[in-house]
């Protein structure tokens, strides 16, 4: 394929390095340098997509980030990225594209019937047409959503890799064109650490391939090369700075290794996404080209002017060989001598009647024909430009008159202005005034957000020519170093010759033959939602006339590119039709992203296993090797079952549950919270926060206590040991561990400051492995030097030893209800001691279990599990606990509202026991008690199944349950009706399935 | 901070990533041996109870937040207005916590052996910073982070106690030992993504 439209030298192409790719399944080549855009249109290939809407034929609007029309669906399978911008796409050999919304084929694509049927969908066409019937609307939304395409998200996992980063500096300078090259090498000068991040490859902004001046292009190069070797100065190109957060918190995007293609980017991320914290910000983010809206101004071919310069100039891609350059201010002038200097025959038609002499001079100059006061009134040619028609404009500037000229084109090179990119300044919370001047917002630096000190500089603030960018940059940065505390000095500026926009007429909405919106043309404002400047007319005689009403309405600037070409056309539009000042209809807020971000950039590093972390015990190894199954409990992993053979779960859990009870087992309890309490006001304290007494507790003993909350409510449980006087040892839920200290340490600096208590979290210096079953004993006696007959070492004590040889302290303390002890090492020794355990217990055939079997034995004698048999809206008394709860205290932390009457009153959800008619039936956990069977939902429900399981000691199933006014239901009939419809009946039982008396955790 | 050389001595104890060293270029990120470390809470306002630290540590505890104070046997790291973390090259932990309870009030002060609540892993080499950087915003650039600081902050999803060594040696990171593999693996997986 050859590159017809590719000049035969210039730009910054590298001619020798020529680089194939495939665009919707055709080869071209295109050279190193290019973006997909620029080698498309080397190419002559114009139509790039069809529009989100009404199917339209589209091509190139711009040269940059802007771009809202050339949205396209690159790479395939699990690289494929949807909505990338051809003109933001590096070319690299062998990339392959296509083009989005369009079926079965770009150029036959059956969607485009929209546009034959435009006058039926208007703006808010689909709100008022699908909102009802609201139960169809998911139907609807199906087809919409097909119709309206745009690209296809991959489904496979993504591939690449990438790297979050933090970053601190004084002067972070958002773009690296002239302005803020020269902010970044003043604030540099300063000592201050400079952050200079652009979007583009190369930095220079609008000046990349353009031949300013010697002395200008030689203070670029030396700027960078002396911020390169400054050490305190990170330069980041391919970096968009996409979100302004408060606090000066930037967060950036940099494209590492896109432009080298998927898979190419050897060990390096695909993309890095910096989190950056700015003490002071210069925003240098350029400004964007304006389109001007005229009927049919959106067929393939009809460009930006500067997108048709960068072209030319950086390129080397002349796109078209007869060029319209259509405009109502001074800047398009230089196009169109550019593309006159590269071959193109050039007819400028401008708005204004009254242009410069120097202009119209230049142009006579050049032989190029110059229409003033004219404007085009229609576009020939759907999939590409052929010609356009102009007419003399009207002196209201409101209709037309007198003949119409064709001119035979195939691009026109459009400018309606230039709109100061405020994206930056907006999202840092600062205003923006309307400055007559340019005809555009530009920051109020009086409205300015304190907490987000940032300077706009340059073309961002309204002053487009490169001399006045260079000096505000300068003084940006210095100002910028200042006051972050340093002092810069201010670099020798080049010499450049005038530009800029120079003198602008505001025309904003060119007529045409037939009132805006009647006729065959349309004229958009809105290029990638496809809203035309009948749509803002729609909106004002429907009364949407607010800025913020004209956007929902019409969809106006609510696209991927956040209308940076189409806002202020809306807004001016708006306000001609009201008859307002563009500043009375107001603008919108601009949001982060600037520009889309992949959610893989955002997650970085922290995905896989890096995305939440695993926590382990110091005795995961055994478990590892004695073959887990494991369970998320939080964020740790617990050890579930230990399938021995090919058992399953089930059969795992039974056997594990079985041998606890009849000999030995062993569980892994380390991740238990673990609170060290030292101070003489420490068992006032824990009165306080438990339920029960503490002061007469005795050295060396435990208790267990239930700990509420400001509501009455369980809030967590545990077994706390006195270690001395004046120091005790409490111990938490697992999930709860987090929660309990900081409500301890809430009240100890909030409320009893006071007292003299101190609590450290302990939770992962002990290393914990539970020992339980009626041989616990006969495996203690084994190992250990503890005396541990019944009288040396009773049930809800504590003793300090040797176990296995390590320093320990047991616990005798039990969540199964048979004789256990809590062996606690410090962690260093926590594999040692599960291992020696193990090899010691295996004359009484000591099992290893999981949590899975500890949750049916302490189900079997009735233990609540915070968080699974409570649910934060159960008291001590509802789970028949009131022999927790003290009668003497003074008080106590939940005192109050337990004894409210609400909380006293009979009929709450209590804790019963559940067993099946059917003793093979186990209930599932959730199941609801209801009050009487119907047909379906909804059915009055009594309560609910909270715990349940098959238990291999009672030889059926259990269940707990929380059953309204239970604890006077035992021996009553239930019935609970199932997700499925089944219905099942169960007898309301004691909570206690195994040893009511109690006999064998003393034993 | 404590000299590290003797903390390598204790090879038979076990701690969450066994005492391994992971190198690439410009980076050495190392585990310590297990060393002894305890909590002393208190009112470090008190003459006495500063002066009773002093003398059982042989070190007078810092008393500027975010800073910690060492010499050859042991390193106080200012936790909080009443809280500092002691290291020890001690091997036990049952004496280094007896000998900082003599003198100290047990009724107004509390010591606490956390000597395996923590590991504490080194970062070292001159890409140290960047790989601190990728998974903390505090900011350790060398004019804002000196040796004799230190901060509790975030590494990724774990809780921190970074300190900077005293001969610029590298970075210290104490994290949970829970969170030693997730760190541990976090800090080699960035290791290879630098500038």
């Amino acid at each position: 394929m050859s590159q017809n439209c590719r000049l035969e030298s210039g730009g910054l192409i590298d001619r020798s390095k020529a680089l194939s790719f495939t665009f919707d399944g055709k080869d071209y080549i295109g050279y190193q340098g290019d973006t997909l855009a620029s080698a498309l249109l080397a190419n002559g290939v114009v139509l790039l997509g069809r529009s989100f809407k009404y199917h339209r034929p589209r091509g190139l609007i711009a040269a940059g980030s802007e771009e809202p029309n050339a949205l396209i669906q690159l790479e395939n399978g699990a690289y494929t990225e949807p909505n990338t911008r051809a003109t933001c796409i590096e070319l690299y050999d062998g990339l392959t594209a296509s083009s989005q919304n369009r079926w079965p084929s770009l150029k036959f694509d059956v969607g485009a019937v929209n546009s034959a049927v435009a006058r039926f969908l208007p703006a808010g066409f689909y709100y008022k047409t699908f909102m009802w019937p609201a139960s169809m609307w998911l139907t609807y939304e199906k087809f919409i959503r097909k119709a309206a395409g745009l690209g296809v998200s991959p489904t496979e996992p993504d591939p690449d890799k990438y790297h979050g980063m933090y970053a601190n500096c004084e002067v972070l300078i958002v773009g690296g064109g002239p302005a803020g090259l020269a902010a970044a090498l003043t604030a540099a000068s300063s000592g201050a650490r400079v952050m200079l991040v652009d979007e583009q490859s190369e930095f220079g902004g609008a000046t990349i391939g353009v031949d300013k001046s010697a002395e200008f292009n030689a203070w670029k190069q030396q700027a960078i090369t002396t911020l390169e070797n400054n050490p305190d100065v990170t330069l980041l190109t391919r970096t968009t700075a996409v979100g302004y957060f408060d606090y000066n918190y930037i967060t950036a995007v940099e494209k590492v290794t896109d432009h080298l293609g998927p898979g190419n980017g050897g060990g390096k991320p695909r993309q890095r996404f910096w989190k950056i914290r700015a003490k002071q910000v210069v925003i240098a983010a350029g400004s964007i080209e304006r389109p001007l809206v005229f009927a049919d101004n959106d067929r393939p071919g009809i460009m930006l002017a500067n997108a048709v310069d960068t072209y030319i100039n950086r390129y080397g891609v002349l796109p078209g060989k007869d060029i319209v350059v259509f405009t109502n201010n001074d800047s398009a002038y230089a196009t169109a001598l550019n593309a006159t200097r590269h071959g193109a025959t050039v007819t400028v038609v401008d708005t204004r009647t009254d242009v410069s002499a120097s202009l119209t001079s230049a142009l006579e100059s050049r032989n190029i024909r110059h229409f003033k006061g004219h404007a085009i009134s229609s576009v020939q040619g759907k999939k590409g430009v052929v010609a356009v028609r102009i007419m003399s404009l009207a002196a209201d500037a409101k209709t037309l008159e007198g003949q119409a000229w064709e001119i035979d084109c195939s691009i026109v090179a459009n400018s309606g202005g230039w709109t100061p990119s405020v994206h930056m300044c907006s999202q840092s919370g600062g205003k923006l005034r309307y400055d007559e001047s340019i005809e555009g917002f530009v920051p109020d630096t009086a409205k300015a957000k304190a907490i987000n000190p940032n300077i706009s500089a340059g073309a961002c603030n309204g002053r487009f020519d490169t001399a006045s960018c260079l000096a505000e940059g300068a003084s940006a940065g210095s100002a910028a170093a200042s006051k972050a505390g340093f002092t810069a000095v201010e670099p020798a500026l080049p010499s450049v010759e005038d530009d800029g926009m120079g003198s602008i007429a505001p025309l904003w909405l060119v007529p045409t033959v037939h009132p805006v919106g009647e006729g065959p043309a349309k004229h958009f404002h809105d290029f990638q939602n496809d809203v035309t400047a009948a749509d803002i007319h729609l909106a004002a005689r429907e009364g949407f006339v607010s800025v913020e009403h004209l956007k929902r309405y019409t969809t106006t600037g609510m696209a991927t590119d956040q209308g940076k070409t189409s806002n202020l056309n809306a807004l001016a539009i708006m306000a001609e039709i009201r008859g307002a000042q563009i500043p009375e209809v107001g603008t919108t807020t601009f949001r982060p992203p600037f520009t889309p971000l992949t959610f893989g950039t955002v997650g970085g590093q922290e995905s896989s296993d890096l995305f939440i972390q695993e926590r382990k015990t110091a005795m995961h190894a055994s478990h590892v090797a004695n073959g887990a199954v494991f369970e998320d409990v939080g964020d740790w992993k617990r050890p579930w079952y230990f399938p021995s053979g090919d058992e399953d779960m089930h059969a795992a859990v039974q056997r594990e549950t079985l041998a606890v009870r009849q000999s030995v087992g062993m569980l892994d309890a380390s991740t238990l919270g673990k609170i060290d309490i030292q101070g003489e006001d420490a068992a006032e304290f824990l009165e306080m926060i438990y339920t029960n007494n503490w002061k007469k507790l005795a050295v060396g003993s435990c208790r267990y206590g239930l700990m509420l909350n400001e509501h009455g409510m369980i809030f967590d449980d545990g077994v706390t040991t006195r270690l001395s006087e004046n120091h005790f040892h409490m111990t938490t839920t697992t999930g709860g561990a987090a929660r309990v200290i900081g409500w301890l340490e809430e009240w100890l600096q909030t409320e009893w400051p006071d007292m003299n208590v101190y609590c450290t979290s302990v939770t992962e210096q002990w290393a914990v492995a539970a020992v339980n079953g009626p041989n616990a004993r006969a495996l203690m006696e084994a190992v250990s030097d503890i005396a541990v007959s019944r009288d040396d070492f009773p049930f809800m004590t504590m003793r300090e030893g040797n176990v296995a040889g390590i320093p320990a302290r047991v616990y005798r303390i039990s969540f199964t209800g048979e004789l256990a002890y809590e062996i606690n090492v410090p962690a260093r020794y926590g594999r040692q001691l599960w291992d020696k355990l193990q090899e010691a217990g295996k004359q009484f055939d000591l099992c290893v279990y999981g949590t899975e079997a500890m949750h049916v034995l302490r189900a079997e004698k009735g233990f609540i599990i915070v968080g699974q048999d409570t649910d934060g809206t159960v008291t001590p008394s509802d789970m028949d606990m009131d022999w927790i709860v003290s009668k003497t205290k003074k008080d106590f932390l939940g005192k109050r509202s337990f004894m409210r009457t609400d909380t006293r009153r009979e009929g709450r959800p209590q804790l019963v026991g559940l067993l099946t008619k059917d003793p093979t039936v186990v209930l599932p956990e959730g199941a609801h008690i209801v009050a009487e069977v119907k047909d379906a939902p909804p059915m009055r429900t009594l309560g609910h199944v909270t715990s349940s399981y098959m238990s291999p000691n009672v030889g059926r199933s259990i269940a707990l349950a929380v059953l309204q006014g239970g604890l006077k239901k035992k021996g009553e009939t239930v019935t609970l009706c199932l997700m499925n419809g089944d219905v099942i009946e169960a007898t309301v039982s004691s909570t206690v399935f195994v040893d009511e008396e109690g006999e064998r955790v003393r034993g | 901070m404590v000299n590290s050389e003797s903390l390598q001595t204790v090879k038979s104890l076990q701690t969450p990533l066994n005492g391994q060293t992971y190198q690439t270029e410009g980076l050495t990120v190392r585990e310590y041996q297990p060393f002894s470390k305890a909590v002393i809470r208190g009112d470090f306002g008190s003459n006495d109870i500063v002066s009773a630290i002093t003398t059982s540590a042989g070190l007078s505890p810092a008393l500027d937040a975010n800073t910690y104070s060492s010499n050859a046997t042991h390193s106080m790291f200012w936790m909080g207005p009443d809280e500092r973390l002691v290291y020890s090259t001690s091997q036990d932990p049952a004496e280094l916590i007896s000998a900082l309870r003599v003198g100290l009030p047990s009724a107004k002060s509390a010591v606490v052996d956390v000597s395996d609540y923590y590991t504490v892993l080194q970062v070292s080499g001159e890409n140290a910073r960047q790989v601190l950087a990728s998974g903390t915003p505090f900011d350790v650039h060398p004019r804002l982070f000196k040796s004799g600081q230190c901060a509790q902050t975030r590494f990724g999803n774990a809780s921190v106690l970074l300190s900077c060594q005293e001969d610029a040696a590298g970075y210290n990171l104490q994290v949970r030992w829970s969170f030693a593999e997730y760190l541990w693996g976090y800090l080699c997986r960035v290791s290879g993504f630098l500038q």
